[in-house]
């Protein structure tokens, strides 16, 4: 009984992806078949999102079960203050859609580009920086991926009594197929279904939640009593203000470098849908992150114990708050918030490391490009099953979880923001920089952020994005200027596709 | 911002905008959305580190609690508003063949 939403949700799920690829196979067959339309099909969705499934998929990828379960865990334990952090995440499609929208959807139409680092590589006229960007997406995708599949796993575990292994081998391997079936169109809109779901998943627990506090005075009351650090806005020291500033970098203001978020900008139809998404987006958003981690606040007035008492990890509070809230078969439909989260980013991400690993490496030998522009309808089974393959090799790797998934989680945001800051981000405004300074930016800022985060290395207490970030823009200056003096001049391609407005150009 | 006659203008596809004229209004609506993220970081501020240092309540629950979270939440939808109905603007996302 508690497992028939999550079954009925995977095999609509998988039902979808299916139809959404037979579809498109019906279409490229009356089309004339290319390799770059599959390509633009499977991995882009052919620039045919509407602001519903763009919105949608945009807030099912940045929303994962860390923020369904580590972040309301964190928020049990520091208070509101937790939930004063979270609201900086109101800004994030607002600068996504405002800065990438539509100046990535003209570059990504102009030059053909599938990938961000496909779109990287034809900026900086340099197929050695496009693998470069594609390992580090894969990397940290694969990192974040882990986490995904944990938190779920574990989520599972303890709303369904069922074991780990189950519930990872169950909705992991599904969203994998389906992922593998349906392409980036059906990953956008299996992940409008997840956004929906996680809807549901909060309104529900905060039903429950609410019909189990009861009075709202009493439960305030209740914490300025017990928990009074809950109350105070810097939690009497758990707090500090440089954590505030860490935190709008990290999951605020450099969120839309993510390339998870930004190839979004790259797949909707209209800039009609891109302005309804942000309006419709930003309003969502506002509403799933601050809701969702306020009720980890409230959780601390039916859980007011320490730690040890709910399982010893900060992840264990929200299943045993909807346990103990919820009958069970309603916890079954409120579980589906967090793992549909977990599902759409797994399912994102996925899509996003096949399409780096075929389109940016293994195509990018123009021996490999020739033969599979030969044999068109081997990309598909070789598309198609290298994201099978990626897949099943993260849910390998889940089985053995690690311990805090926030951590993972914001481990691998701050990698991707320090490599595409100054990549992407500075790349695609400023005519200035070239491939050196983003070569430079991309190993050195990624290195220092690895290498700081190693040694717990802090500079005011800071978290280590700052330092990545400094180190990855100072190179990009610096690298670009030293080239600019050494005489090296980008093509007047490249002036054409991405700063045809500049007076130079 | 863009004037009410530019942005019909615009959206009624009355004028086809060139490649390069795309990328102007692209940049154009990139600064205001930086402009945007300056205001919310400052509503943020206020309504929550500044209502916490007043330290104001309704009943038991103290004021920042909500205005730091629901108030910067409004704030942004307000601002997404804004910027959707004064500032962007409607145009065709093909690029046009005179352009290459």
């Amino acid at each position: 009984m508690i497992l028939a939403p999550l079954f009925s949700f995977l095999v609509l799920a998988l039902l979808l992806s299916v139809l959404v690829r037979h579809k498109a196979q019906k279409r490229l067959k009356d089309k004339q078949r290319s390799l770059t339309a599959y390509l633009q099909d499977y991995f882009l969705g052919n620039h045919t999102l509407g602001s519903f499934v763009l919105v949608m998929t945009t807030i099912a990828t940045y929303g994962s079960v860390s923020s369904f379960v580590g972040g309301p865990g964190q928020a049990w334990n520091i208070g509101f203050g937790w939930v004063y952090m979270a609201a900086v995440q109101v800004t994030a499609l607002i600068l996504l859609y405002g800065i990438f929208g539509k100046k990535l959807a003209l570059i990504g139409r102009k030059t053909g580009a599938v990938t961000i680092p496909e779109l990287l590589a034809k900026r900086f006229e340099s197929k050695g920086l496009g693998i470069c960007v594609a390992f580090v997406i894969v990397i940290f995708f694969l990192a974040t991926m882990v986490a995904q599949f944990v938190g779920g796993a574990k989520l599972f575990e303890a709303a369904t009594g069922y074991s780990y292994t189950t519930g990872l081998a169950l909705f992991g391997f599904v969203s994998i197929l389906f992922t593998a079936f349906g392409g980036f169109r059906g990953v956008a809109l299996t992940d409008a279904l997840c956004g929906i779901a996680m809807l549901v998943g909060i309104l529900i627990f905060a039903c429950g939640l609410f019909a189990s506090i009861g009075n709202l005075d009493a439960a305030f009351a209740f914490l300025a009593e017990h928990k009074p650090q809950t109350l105070d806005v810097f939690s009497e020291g758990n707090m500090p203000l440089s954590l505030y500033i860490s935190q709008w970098l990290l999951v605020g203001i450099l969120t839309l470098c993510l390339p998870q978020s930004s190839i979004r900008c790259m797949s909707y139809d209209s800039t009609q849908s891109l302005h309804k998404a942000l309006v419709i987006g930003t309003v969502i958003m506002g509403f799933m992150m601050i809701s969702i981690t306020a009720l980890g606040v409230f959780c601390a007035v039916l859980m007011p114990e320490t730690l040890e008492t709910y399982g010893q990890s900060i992840d264990s509070i929200i299943p045993y708050a909807l346990v103990h809230t919820l009958p069970s078969w309603l916890v079954g439909i409120a579980i589906m918030g967090p793992l549909a989260a977990s599902i759409s980013t797994v399912s994102s991400l996925l899509i996003a490391a096949a399409s780096s690993l075929i389109n940016d490496m293994l195509l990018s030998s123009r021996r490999m490009t020739k033969h599979f522009g030969e044999k068109k309808s081997s990309i598909a089974f070789v598309s198609q099953g290298s994201t099978l393959v990626l897949g099943l090799m993260v849910l390998v790797l889940a089985l053995t979880p690690p311990d805090v998934i926030w951590k993972i989680n914001m481990f691998a945001f701050g990698g991707l923001e320090t490599a595409f800051a100054g990549t992407l981000l500075v790349g695609i405004f400023v005519r200035f920089v070239n491939k050196y300074g983003a070569l430079a930016s991309l190993i050195l800022g990624v290195g220092s952020y690895c290498l700081a985060l190693y040694f717990g290395f802090k500079i005011f207490d800071l978290h280590q994005i700052t330092i990545g970030l400094t180190v990855a823009l100072a190179s990009l200056a610096i690298g670009s200027l030293v080239a600019h003096a050494c005489g090296f001049r980008h093509s007047p391609q490249v002036d054409h596709a991405f700063f045809p407005h500049h007076k130079s150009s | 911002m863009c004037t009410q006659y530019e942005r019909a203008d615009y959206a009624e596809g009355s004028r086809t905008l060139t490649y390069a004229e795309k990328h102007m209004l692209a940049d154009r609506e990139a600064k205001y959305s930086l402009v945007a993220l300056l205001s919310i970081i400052a509503v943020w501020i206020l309504l929550g580190f500044g209502v916490a240092y007043l330290q104001l309540s309704i009943g038991s629950i103290p004021l920042w609690i909500i205005s730091s979270s629901i108030g910067t939440w409004l704030w942004a939808c307000i601002v997404s508003l804004f910027l959707v109905k004064k500032v962007f603007v409607n145009f065709s996302l093909d690029t046009p063949e005179e352009s290459s």
